[in-house]
Formats: C-alpha cells, structure tokens, sequence
C-alpha cells in the first residue's frame, strides 16, 4: 500500500504526493536547512550540500512546462501510460523543477511554455503496489490558480 | 616522482551487431593489436583494468586468459564512460610514479534488445529517483536528449533537421572505417523518417547496440621515449558525475555542465582550450548529444552547436572535425568498449594513420565520454 490516511489527509508514494479530503493533490519536497536549496521529489540529504537537515516543502500546484519529449518508443513500461505520452520538467510557481507525465490532452499537443496543474492519476496494474500517481495537465487562468 | 602520461599504443577490434566471439576472444584481440602497436609483451604491463558493464568478473576472464603475470587487475564500471574512467584512472597512476605501463581493455557483449536499464525494483528501492522514473515512464534513455533538443530548440531556434545532420556525417563518416558497424550511408529524408522514438529524436539518431572491444597501452612519457621520439601525451583531462546545482538547478538535469567542468580540468592540466582542437570524439549516442557537447567543450560558442553542425565545420575536411570514425552512431556502441575506441582514434589521427578518414596535420584532439551522468573529457597532443 502506498496511502497512509491521517483522516485530514491521505500519504502516497513514500510521501513526495498527499491528496487531501477532497481528493485534491500536494507534492511534498524538501528545503535544505542548512543552505536553503528547495527540491523535488524529497531526499534523505540536501542534493546542493549532502545535510541531513531537511524538512517539508509543500509545492504549488500550477507551473509551466520547460521542456517536454513524446515517448513512442525506448521507455521501460510506465504504469502512468501506453505510448505515445508526453512526460515533461515542470517549473512550479515557486520555481522548483518537477519531472512529471502530462495528461489530459493529445501529448503531441504539448508545447513549451503550456500552462498546467497538478493531478493525480489511477496507476495501471502494476506489482510494486503503487495505486495513485501524478501527472500535470493542461489548465489556464482561474482554474490553474486555484489552491496553489 | 611524477612523470608526463603518454598513450604508446591502441587496438580496437570489428564491432559488429551480433557477436560472433566470446568477450575473452575480443579482448585478446584487442590488447594483442594494442601490445603489438606499442611494442610491448603482456610482461611488460604493470597493472590493468577492464572497462565494462554488463559482465561481473570481467578482470579475471579478460586477463587470466591472457597471461598470469600477477599484476594487479580491476574491473571499472561507470555505464557509458568505462573506458575514459579506466584511462583517467590509468592516467592519474602513471602521473604518480606508482606504475609505468598500463594496460586498458574495454570489451561488451550487450545483451538483446534496448539497452537494459541498470536498475530493477528487486534491488533499487521504489523511492530512488532513477526507479520512481522509470516506472512512471519518465526516465527514458533517448527522453533524456529529447528533453535537452526541444528545449534548445525553443532557445535557438534549431530545426529537426539540423540534428539530423549529424547521425547523417557519423554514418558516412563510419563507411571510412572497416571496425565500424554501419558501414551504410543515409539520407537526411532516411535519418528524419525513421521511426520517431522521442520525440524530436528519430531511430537512426539513436546509437544502435553494437559488440566488440578497444584497448590502449598507457606509459610514462620516459618509457614511451624509448619507443618513439614523438610519443603522443594524454596531456590533460577531467572527470565529473552528475552535480545539482542549487542555484540553478535547470543546469543540474538539462544542461552538460557536467562536460563544462569536466573540459576546464583537461584544458587547465594540459594549458590548451578549445581553439587548439584539431578534431573531437564526442558522445554522440543521440544526434543532439553531439551539439550540446560540442558547445560544452567550447568548439563552438552556446546556441550555435546545430547550425556550426549543419554548415559542415564537423565534417572532415571542415575546421574541427567530429567523430571521425563514425562515433557511437556508425560505430554502434559496445558500452564498456566506446571510450577506450575514441580514444584509440584520436591516437590514430595523431599519429598520422587514420588512412582515408585522416584529418590533416591533426596535433591535438580532444575526447568527450559520458555515463549516466559521468562526463569524462581527456586532451591528446602530438
Ligand atoms: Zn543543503
């Protein structure tokens, strides 16, 4: 099982993702107490300074795709998706990097610079007993600042 | 004490796409060709390492076959960058004074299909980076450079067809050398409507699995002096892995300040820089991967990589040939084998016989290796 419910909130995928009563998404990071790096997803030391000093760093919800590729062929077998998908590094509001699947549109769609948010994604069969990921998806204006 | 490092001698086997020999034969063959071009007996080598990665014990199947001398062996692993890591390491040996001669092998039988990923979830944890990317489809080998072209593309403004060009100039490149894989020239339409892997990146811009193997005999530059007045000198070199840079941590996933850091060493240890490149050996295992390292050795200046490329400067013949012997892309790409065979041909070249691939006058080139995330650069000059 990969869900830890706290009853206010439910812990996935060794903590890096939370979704809350309304099943709405959170990515957890960490920030460096010794030297201030932010980074996702969450480490046991500081990736800039090697420190064990580290707490949580919830992420904003929204960002901007940096870059993206099409997968068709020369993946491992996702449980995100069939190919072709789109997978992409994310710059968040806040400006943390995150690496991430793009869902909910035609992956040959995604450009550079596309607005997107936070979602969570129903794992396919898988053995490594992961129920629920994330991904981002497209979303514009209001609906994109909402929660973040 | 410390002594300068030459290369004495270099041997390199036919890579070919199914093997026909066992990796002990290919190795013997390789080091027999190495040993013979140095002018050296296996008696003479005072310490080894087998570059490789996908063979655990490696060292005693390559050496034991060859002579039980005593010597100490080593099997060194770092993916991609085996054969440039053992030649640093080799290097930084002889530069000490400990050793005098040494022997690098790098050999590869690779097993079927895609190149297998060197992590699985029976050993690597689920939480691991690399292994939370892989199964969610994220980490992918060609993504990887995908990710960098579109990027640098949308920078740029690079055209597909720029990055095509360079699996086309390797191809060609490689009908120019008989150990090459490929042999077979293709088109831009060829390289362009191959199979879209990622995407920009196309099939035939993608280094196919080859098998085979490449040898150098290392020396202080005083022993090699008793084989030849003009011994070529590994005058230089660097070596990194993968470094988060807090500041900018777009550097640490998406740029090649990996081959940034690594070329400052080579250049600063042997008091040269880019302008005095006379040919390069890059990792071209994605046509894009061709650019970005050329523009991270400074052979052409940020953002000009594509079009530097498109305009023939890479060719032979042009002001800084790349990858003359076809690179990984003609050559196929026998993991533990392919640094030690870039080495092998800038030695060639420096010497003189590269035969119908010679760059004239070549004196000093330069060798880019990569690694998940290693990135070795070494300095040859004549
Ligand atoms: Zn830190």
């Amino acid at each position: 099982m990969t869900g830890v419910d706290t009853g206010r909130e439910t812990s996935h995928l060794g903590g890096r993702l939370i979704t809350g009563p309304d099943g709405d998404p959170r990515l957890i990071g960490i920030r460096c107490l010794d030297c201030g790096t932010g980074a996702f997803p969450a480490t046991d030391y500081c990736p800039g300074c090697g420190s064990g000093s580290l707490e949580d760093l919830p992420l904003p919800r929204a960002g901007t795709v940096w870059t993206y590729t099409v997968v068709y062929m020369g993946g491992y077998g996702s449980i995100v998706a069939d190919p072709p998908y789109a997978t992409a590094f994310i710059e968040l509001d806040d400006g943390t990097f995150v690496h991430a699947p793009i869902t909910g549109c035609d992956p040959e769609s995604v450009r550079v610079g596309m607005e997107v948010a936070l979602t969570t994604v129903e794992a396919k069969e898988n053995d490594l007993g992961i129920t629920l990921t994330y991904a981002f998806e497209p979303a514009v204006g209001r609906e994109r600042g909402v929660g973040s | 004490m410390s002594d300068k490092v030459a290369v004495l001698g270099a041997g390199v086997t036919l890579f070919e796409r199914r093997a026909t020999r066992r990796l002990d034969e290919m190795a013997s063959e390789a080091v027999s060709l190495a040993l013979r071009d140095a002018g050296l007996s296996y008696g003479d080598i005072e310490v080894a390492f087998v570059a490789n990665a996908y063979r655990s014990g490696s060292a005693p199947i390559v050496f034991y076959k060859l002579s039980r001398t005593g010597i100490p062996i080593t099997h060194i692993d770092i993916a991609c960058a085996s054969g440039t890591r053992s030649i640093q390491l080799a290097g930084h040996l002889i530069a000490s004074g400990a050793y005098q001669t040494c022997l690098v092998v790098g050999v590869e039988i690779m097993p079927g299909g895609m190149v297998p990923w060197p992590i699985d979830p029976e050993t690597v944890s689920l939480y691991h980076e690399m292994m939370f990317d892989t199964v969610t489809g994220l980490l992918t080998m060609p993504g990887a450079y995908a990710y960098k072209a579109v990027r640098y593309m949308h920078d740029f403004g690079a055209t597909p067809e720029q990055f095509a060009q360079v699996a086309v100039k390797n191809h060609r490149n490689s009908c120019l050398n008989p150990n090459a894989m490929y042999r077979k020239e293709f088109s831009i339409e060829d390289v362009l409507g191959s199979r879209m892997i990622c995407y920009p990146l196309t099939l035939f811009q993608c280094c196919a699995n080859s098998n085979g193997a490449a040898a150098v005999v290392l020396s202080s530059e005083t022993r090699a002096r008793r084989h030849t007045s003009r011994p070529v000198l590994l005058s230089g070199w660097g070596e990194t892995s993968m470094r988060f840079d807090p500041v900018d941590p777009v550097e640490s996933h998406l740029s090649e300040g990996d081959t940034v850091a690594a070329a400052a060493g080579a250049y600063e240890m042997s008091g040269t820089g880019p302008g005095d490149a006379d040919l390069a050996q890059v990792h071209d295992a994605f046509s894009a991967a061709e650019v970005l390292q050329i523009e991270a050795l400074g052979l052409c200046g940020k953002g000009e990589g594509a079009a530097f490329t498109a305009a023939g400067e890479t060719e032979i013949g042009g002001s800084v040939p790349v990858n003359t012997d076809g690179g990984l892309m003609g050559c196929g790409h026998p993991v533990g084998a392919s640094g030690c065979r870039m080495v092998a041909e800038v030695f060639r070249q420096l010497k003189g016989q590269a035969g119908a691939r010679q760059v004239e006058g070549a004196r000093l080139g330069l060798v880019q290796n990569s690694g998940l995330g290693a990135s070795n650069v070494l300095v040859l000059e004549r």
